[in-house]
């Protein structure tokens, strides 16, 4: 009998666990939260557990940190941004993924032991194995993927271009089907100065100056 | 003993499975702000956990009751914790516990900034020519008090030159919160598509919000005035006044005007769902920016067929102070150089999002006068009375001047004399009592200096649809938005399916390009593009498969030979078909260490539509096939290799009448290595290539680097590379050494 019971409590304790999959850390200004097959806006607190498919949509201002409950994988959204959190829970593990729509988005992830993080826009999909890295996605203009540290591949939707992005290296990736990568700069990070990211960056850049005095700026990339 | 070897076995789990407790928040011995406390540790995968016997405590004090508890999380949320530090205790129920503390202080700093200072230098010898730049950036930037924001950016370089536009940036800029940026100095301000999209202005950029409302204003130069090469800043001719003397008529060239600017937008709406905005855009040259009179610029004086200048000697660099009476001015008007130019754009756009930003709404339109010559000044009614006839009638041709204002009343807006392109904006006969309602709508549409644009964008059920229109007429001119492409009309639409999770895509797409503005175009130019893409990427381990194909159907609408007489005709035919192809596959795998294998295929075929040409034609039509193989490798002890190699093979016309076949081969190899825990990485890398055919060519190079972390926020960045070349038996070498050091603080 007593072995029963402690039977059914693990099954009752895994049943009752089964989607959660994330916690929201930090919440600052505009910050709502949509649950699958809902259509109701709750606003987004400190604490609120999320389950796989939970939507998150930051206002003007707004901001929000998430952690994943496995490994500490913590996901950053910006203001005015959306992004549907992912994760299929296997053993003792998540097997997850980031859905933007549009937004710009920081994600310190752990590494992920042979499993893919995918983070996937309307204009991208990246594969990320464990690293840090910031996204700008517009459906309209495109990705900008910023590597901090690790590794990642990009794709771009459009033509299936893949490249890898290192440490030090931003990724464009557009509507149009370009995919470029080149060192990163300064204003690749502009505005993540919220998400508190350190920025590891060089450049070199060259300006040439036409007839008629207009100037056009290269950057030069080289290995 | 059974049940003894159960209970040891679940306890020795429980024990276990403690030790992946994670602490989620605060982090342990981490300094935070004493408001909204969040403390939150995971048990996710720890088996075991009961609920109901978890003690969560704060310095000693129990807060269960605060905080949410079930078997994967704990997760309790404070309003307000005082400063100092804290200990959190998280019980699991007699089954061992875990401890850790925090620091809570009582504010966010009030003052944040950091910072970058970054130098490079580079030298680039390619064959004979060199160029070195050296150059020092700084960007600094920081908040304080919540509400200022404050960044700089700064570059100065050695390429900086009068001679040019300023190559040095110097940009200072502050926020109020959201309600106001501005700028001072060199800014990228953007307006609209149209208007003012990204060109350094050096100034003030200024963007206000309130709510719905935003006031966008630049005021500054687009160009600064340049006086030029005193040795190419004068052209003359030889004339004769009215005594018979000989002299030198001397003309400025070789200079730039300043070109200041007056902008703004007007917008209402937050832009992300609605917006609607006004543009406005006045850049005029500033005549007095040049100096007329250059007493150290030269000119070498030749006599020309009409005879000497007495005094002068053929041959001799003389300046124009030396000239004296022998030489006149032209005093502004009628310079070699380009003419100033004044310059007038009103515009409006409208975007708005639908359905949670999945669908997409906006436009832009926008219409410019242009005056290419204002040295003139403004032309009188009165002037425009005698423009065409010499009777005085008030009636330019048969257009009644009467109704209509006088132009020089308007010059600090536009200055409009008959340098204005285009002339008139529309076809006035369209706007005639009586002239259908149709007709005018195409004459209004088709009108040279107007640019206008749509764009809708849909993102339903993984489906990604975008449909756009443009047209910018030949005449369309906006000084600030010199990299517009004139005379395009476009239409294209494009649908991305996204399918299994994003694993399976397909592409196919539709564009449309002419230059069918104007009512009077007789050939028009066309191009047709269609393409197809289909990318798989099934997953880890997995080879992801890229495809693409592009048809390019390229028309100049001159389908008949041009016959100058009976026997010779010029062939201005252009319409090819152009096939574009590419394959990719790639590959990661692990094989003793991991490697990435990629592969292209790309196949170019372009044909000539016409197969009734003259032999000696220079034929459009070419053939090129690219392979190319590329072999990425970490090795376990972090060293990375990349093997690379590159055929490409071509047939082209290379003259009237005459094809040939061009070959290449490349390869390059590449390696780089971290040292001293990834403080250093060094580089290296071998390449080769080898042309046959229509040029016989070949290259050896290498190229070394170093990336340094000399200390925390402190790093060197070093390149070198070396290649000699042999072209036609001819040796020439490449040599680019750069070196970049930062310091981020």
């Amino acid at each position: 009998m007593k072995r029963f019971l402690i039977f059914c409590l693990v099954i009752n304790t895994c049943l009752l666990g089964a989607d959660k999959i994330a916690l929201a850390i930090k919440v600052k200004g505009k910050v709502s939260m949509l649950t699958k097959g809902s259509s109701e806006k709750s606003p987004l607190k400190p604490g609120t557990p999320l389950k796989d498919q939970d939507k998150i949509l930051t206002g003007k201002g707004g901001f929000a940190a998430v952690m994943y409950l496995d490994d500490k994988t913590v996901i950053k959204l910006l203001g005015n941004s959306d992004l549907t959190i992912a994760g299929d829970r296997t053993g003792a593990r998540i097997n997850k993924s980031l859905d933007i729509k549009y937004g710009k988005i920081t994600a310190d992830i752990a590494p992920q032991k042979g499993r893919e993080f995918r983070i996937a826009t309307p204009t991208s999909v990246a594969s990320v194995k464990g690293t840090e890295l910031t996204v700008t996605s517009d459906p309209a203009t495109g990705d900008s993927f910023t590597l901090l540290e690790g590794l990642i591949e990009v794709t771009n939707a459009l033509t299936g271009e893949t490249t890898e992005v290192e440490q030090g290296e931003t990724a464009v990736s557009t509507p149009e089907g370009s995919l470029e990568v080149h060192e990163t700069t300064t204003e690749d990070m502009a505005e993540f100065e919220e998400a508190d990211v350190e920025i590891p960056t060089q450049e070199l850049r060259f300006e040439v100056e036409d007839e008629d005095g207009n100037i056009k700026e290269i950057i030069i990339q080289f290995q | 003993m059974k049940k003894q070897v159960l209970y040891l076995a679940l306890f020795t789990g429980i024990l276990y499975s403690q030790s992946g407790i994670l602490i989620m928040n605060p982090e342990p011995n981490s300094e935070i702000p004493g408001k909204d406390v969040l403390i939150a540790a995971s048990m996710f995968g720890v088996r075991g956990i009961d609920p109901d016997n978890i003690q969560l405590l704060l310095d000693g004090e129990d807060i269960t009751d605060l905080a949410f508890v079930d078997e994967d999380m704990v997760s309790c949320l404070l309003d307000q914790v005082e400063p100092g530090q804290h200990q959190v205790q998280l019980i699991f129920g007699g089954r061992g516990q875990k401890n850790w503390s925090f620091t809570t202080i009582a504010g966010e700093p009030i003052v944040d900034y950091s910072g970058r200072i970054r130098t490079s230098s580079s030298m680039d010898q390619i064959d004979e020519h060199t160029l070195n730049i050296s150059q020092v950036m700084v960007d600094f930037k920081g908040s304080a008090y919540e509400w200022l924001k404050f960044k700089t950016n700064v570059k100065l370089t050695t390429q900086e030159n009068i001679l040019y536009q300023p190559r040095n940036v110097m940009g200072f800029e502050f926020a109020l919160k959201d309600y106001a940026t501005i700028n001072f100095g060199d800014s990228n301000p953007r307006l609209s598509h149209f208007t003012m999209n990204g060109k350094r202005i050096r100034g003030m950029n200024a963007n206000f919000k309130f709510g719905w409302v935003s006031l966008h204003v630049v005021k500054g130069q687009i160009n600064r005035g340049i006086n030029g090469d005193l040795e190419k800043a004068y052209s003359y001719s030889i004339g004769t006044d009215e005594e018979g003397t000989r002299y030198l008529s001397l003309s400025r060239t070789g200079y730039t005007f300043a070109q200041n600017t007056t902008s703004a937008r007007f917008a209402l709406g937050l832009g992300q769902k609605f917006q609607w905005g006004l543009n406005f855009l006045k850049a005029r040259d500033d005549t007095t920016s040049v100096e007329p009179i250059l007493d150290d610029a030269t000119i070498v004086y030749s006599p020309d067929a009409t005879g000497p200048v007495a005094g002068l000697d053929s041959g001799v660099v003389y300046t124009i102070g030396e000239l004296g009476t022998k030489a006149q001015v032209l005093n502004g008007k009628n310079w070699v150089g380009d003419g100033p130019k004044d310059n007038l754009v009103v515009g409006t756009d409208l975007g708005f999002s639908l359905f949670n930003k999945r669908l997409r709404l906006d436009g832009e339109l926008a219409f410019s006068l242009t005056n290419t010559n204002i040295w003139g000044g403004p032309l009188t009614l009165a002037a425009m009375d005698t423009l065409i006839d010499d009777s005085v009638d008030n009636k330019l041709s048969s257009f009644d001047l009467s109704t209509l204002p006088d132009p020089a009343d308007y010059e600090d807006i536009l200055i409009i004399n008959p340098n204005m392109a285009p002339l008139v904006p529309i076809d006035i006969n369209a706007l005639e009592p009586g002239t259908p309602s149709s007709e005018l709508m195409d004459a209004v549409f088709s009108m040279p200096s107007l640019a206008y644009r749509g764009r809708a964008v849909t993102n339903f059920y993984g489906n990604y649809l975008s449909l756009e229109y443009s047209q910018v007429g030949p005449e369309f001119n906006s000084l600030a938005n010199p990299y517009l492409v004139k005379n395009k009309r476009e239409f294209s639409v494009s649908d991305k399916l996204k399918l299994l999770q994003n694993r399976l895509m397909l592409t196919v797409g539709y564009k449309h390009q002419d230059d069918d503005i104007l009512t009077t175009v007789e050939t028009v130019k066309s191009q047709n593009t269609l393409s197809l893409g289909i990318n798989a990427l099934p997953g880890p381990g997995l080879p992801t498969v890229n495809f693409t194909f592009r048809s390019i159907n390229r028309d100049n609408g001159i389908d008949e030979l041009v016959y100058l007489t009976d026997t010779t005709f010029t062939d201005n035919r252009e319409h090819t078909q152009t096939s574009n192809m590419v394959l990719n596959l790639n590959h990661r795998f692990d094989l003793i260490w991991s490697h990435a294998l990629s592969g292209t295929f790309v196949l170019v075929n372009k044909d000539d539509k016409f197969t009734d040409r003259d032999e000696n034609f220079v034929d459009p039509a070419m053939s090129t096939n690219v392979m190319n193989f590329t072999l990425s490798t970490r090795y376990g002890n972090s060293l990375k290799t990349n093997l690379n190699l590159t055929t490409n093979t071509s047939e082209l016309s290379t003259g009237p009448g005459v094809r040939g076949t061009q070959d290449f081969l490349t390869t390059n190899f590449d390696a780089e290595y971290p040292f001293l825990e990834n403080r250093i990485l060094a580089k290296g890398g071998l390449n080769f290539a080898k042309g046959s055919g229509l040029v016989d060519m070949s290259w050896v190079g290498f190229k070394a680097g170093l990336r340094w972390k000399i200390m925390d926020g402190f790093s060197l960045n070093t390149h070198g590379e070396f290649r000699s070349k042999e072209t036609g038996g001819v040796q020439k070498n490449t040599v680019i050494a750069r070196a970049n050091l930062e310091y981020a603080f």
